[in-house]
């Protein structure tokens, strides 16, 4: 396997209030490598958001980087200067959000807020970015791209919109595309076209897509690996075959299963049951330990090291840790 | 972009509506006044047969819907009636005044509206920060100090101690002649003129009544601009815009200010409508010959016509601000003007 184009390593993140610090994410480390669509999963407030708005530094102000580093073709993200910063967002990086018709400026033509992009990073002229934009615009599927560049964003569909801005940050081919829950909020049909285009553009342009979801549907099928997270933790790392039929731990296990049966539609509480409780926060261990059927007395008061199922393949948990030594 | 005509053509119509709404309502007010105005003309000593002369030349023994059509006939014809306190035509009176209260109204706001605006888009950038600190503090001085107190210790310091201001004694130096009229606004018609020296002196007795009036109503703009920049500053497409890599100076004027900018017209639209109608105390502190003096000493003599005008006057401004406002509004926002 190639060189990652970005390394995570140990990052943690804290929410700072009054009177105390809490690492809503804690020592996380993956990579991801050229060209790949890794899929981040989680329960909601498992720190996906925030795990993504870290590697863009687009955090809100009263959440904190305090350690590790984010390393992109061997610089150090998090050593960056704000100006530094900004020749990489939109230009190597570029993410984009849910609720996609909020996310456009409603005062810009759309055309023209993808022509901004492009001249931002690459030296050319208004009216060559203007064309550019509506090439772009057709790229992404939008049928009529040269008048629909002459809409504002409240007379397009959320569908439409999402192209808008997926044109908006391929405007300059980055390196890396996280989209974080790019479907919430949009039809099911229109859901299934947009990460159709996601993976086309991937595979077209070979960026590396980091997806962010809840459904483990469409991990299953757009991404090639995924990474589990739990109360700011990361619980496992596999490739997408790998996590479905062989996850291996507790805590991904039981979100399978939990899934499973909310298909069925029987028992939607299981999945609040896992939810994280802010205490689980505060542990020194494996913030799963409270929850898990396997626990360890160790689980309480310290992390799990990392435990290589396979290549591709790794788990944080003293289940399979321990036993392999 | 029929729209946009439509939208024009609705306010414009609604504009209207609210003018004949404001003068029905004016008329009936000041004949609510509890005094008699033919008797106070006719004079403390003067006899029932006085009295009633008087009621019936300024036409009060008519029923009230007679009273209104003559009023408002009056009025289509641009005639405000006469001052009963000085005989002389309402219109003329106020037409002498308007300028200068439009000279100081139009400096205050400017002052107030370069210096409220990027305080308060300052004070939200570095939301919670010293400078943040130190822009509400002065927010909260402007919005808590007494106008008449501040004028006063203006006066004080500035003409008083530090002889920086000119006597507060109106708009020139008695002896200066007043610029030739092009638009009534001293400094303006002075420069025109190119009399340097007018000029100087218009503006010696000007800026401290205009910026005692811009500290106090720079408050709520100041406030308004930067709790709309800070949603706006919150706002998804705000973070697209971070996303992309624009740079804060872009993003804080260009993306935020725009967006930030239609509560902020609103409250510009109050704030103007205020300087207009509203400063009568710093007319009095600085002798200043505007509509505001007029008024009062109308409304204390019971002067009908002219402070039926007056009331009148600035509920039109009001009216018409609103409509410029709704304007500026859809011109802006293309959810109005496309819609
Ligand atoms: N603006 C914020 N201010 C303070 N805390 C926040 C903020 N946004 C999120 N958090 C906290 O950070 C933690 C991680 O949140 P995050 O948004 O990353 O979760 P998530 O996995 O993206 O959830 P979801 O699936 O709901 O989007 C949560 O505990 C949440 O309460
Ligand atoms: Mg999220």
């Amino acid at each position: 396997m190639s060189a990652p184009i970005i390394r995570v390593e140990e990052l943690t993140v804290s929410l700072n209030t009054d009177d105390h610090q809490r690492n809503i994410i804690d020592s996380i480390s993956f990579d991801m490598f050229p060209k790949e669509i890794m899929g981040l999963v989680g329960e909601s407030g498992s720190g996906k958001t925030m795990t993504a708005l870290s590697i863009m530094q687009l955090l809100p102000k009263t959440i904190k980087i305090c350690g590790g580093s984010i390393w992109y073709e061997d610089k150090d993200l998090l050593k960056m200067t704000s100006r530094e910063i900004r020749t990489i967002r939109g230009n190597k990086i570029a993410m984009i959000f849910q609720n996609p018709r909020m996310a456009l400026n409603p005062l810009m033509r759309v055309g023209d807020q993808i022509a901004r992009a492009v001249c931002l990073h690459c030296e050319v002229s208004s009216e060559k970015s203007k064309s550019m934009a509506v090439e772009l615009m057709s790229q992404v599927g939008i049928p009529d791209a040269e008048s629909r560049a002459r809409s504002y964003p409240h007379q397009l569909s959320g569908g439409m919109a999402q192209r808008v801005l997926i044109a908006m940050m391929l405007a300059c081919k980055p390196k890396l595309l996280i989209a974080d829950e790019p479907t919430t909020g949009l039809d099911v049909t229109i859901q299934a076209q947009i990460f159709k285009l996601i993976k086309e553009i991937q595979s077209e342009i070979g960026v590396a897509v980091l997806l962010i979801t809840h459904d483990f549907g469409v991990v299953s099928e757009v991404c090639d690996r995924v990474g589990v997270m739990y109360a700011g933790q990361i619980m496992e790392i596999s490739s997408v075959i790998d996590v479905f039929t062989n996850p291996k731990h507790p805590y991904t296990q039981r979100l399978l299963k939990s899934i499973l049966r909310v298909d069925r539609k029987s028992d939607l509480d299981t999945n609040k049951a896992l939810s994280p409780i802010s205490a689980v926060f505060d542990s020194p261990g494996c913030r799963f330990a409270s929850q898990c059927d396997c626990v360890r007395p160790e689980c309480l008061w310290e992390r799990p090291k990392i435990y290589t199922d396979s290549p591709g393949h790794s788990v944080y948990c003293f289940n399979y840790s321990r036993d392999n030594k | 972009m029929s729209n946009f005509f439509n939208f024009i053509l609705r306010r414009f119509l609604l504009t209207i509506i609210a003018v004949f709404g404001v003068i029905i309502l004016v008329f009936l007010l000041t004949r609510l006044l509890p005094n008699n105005p033919a008797a106070l003309r006719a004079g403390p000593l003067a006899d029932a047969e006085l009295i009633k002369q008087y009621e019936r030349e300024m036409g009060l023994d008519k029923p009230l819907i007679v009273q209104f059509g003559t009023y408002t006939g009056q009025l289509m014809r641009g005639d405000l009636g006469d001052s009963w306190r000085t005989s002389q035509p309402v219109r003329e009176e106020l037409g002498i005044r308007i300028p200068a209260t439009l000279e100081l109204a139009l400096s205050a706001f400017i002052i107030a509206l370069f210096f409220g605006v990027p305080l308060g888009i300052i004070a939200a950038f570095y939301s919670d920060s010293w400078i943040d600190q130190i822009v509400r503090v002065f927010a909260t001085l402007g919005a808590s100090l007494a106008l008449f107190w501040l004028a006063l210790v203006g006066v004080y310091i500035f003409y008083y101690l530090l002889h920086w201001a000119a006597a507060p004694v109106g708009r020139l130096t008695i002896g200066i002649n007043e610029p030739p009229e092009i638009t009534g606004l001293f400094l303006i018609d002075s420069l025109l003129a190119g009399d340097i020296e007018t000029f100087k002196d218009a503006f010696n007795h000007l800026w401290l009544p205009a910026c005692t009036l811009a500290f106090i109503v720079s408050a709520p703009i100041i406030k308004i601009s930067r709790s709309s920049m800070k949603d706006v500053l919150n706002a998804d497409y705000i973070r697209t815009a971070k996303a992309i890599g624009v740079p804060p100076t872009k993003l804080l004027f260009k993306d935020g200010l725009l967006n930030a900018f239609i509560p902020i017209l609103t409250m510009l639209g109050i704030v103007f409508g205020y300087l207009m109608g509203g400063n009568l105390i710093v007319e009095q502190v600085f002798a200043w010959p505007g509509i505001g003096q007029y008024a009062w000493k109308a409304l204390s003599t019971n002067d009908f016509n002219a402070v039926q005008s007056f009331v009148l006057l600035i509920a039109v401004v009001y009216v018409s601000l609103n409509f410029i406002i709704d304007l500026i509004y859809a011109l802006i926002n293309p959810q109005i003007r496309l819609e």
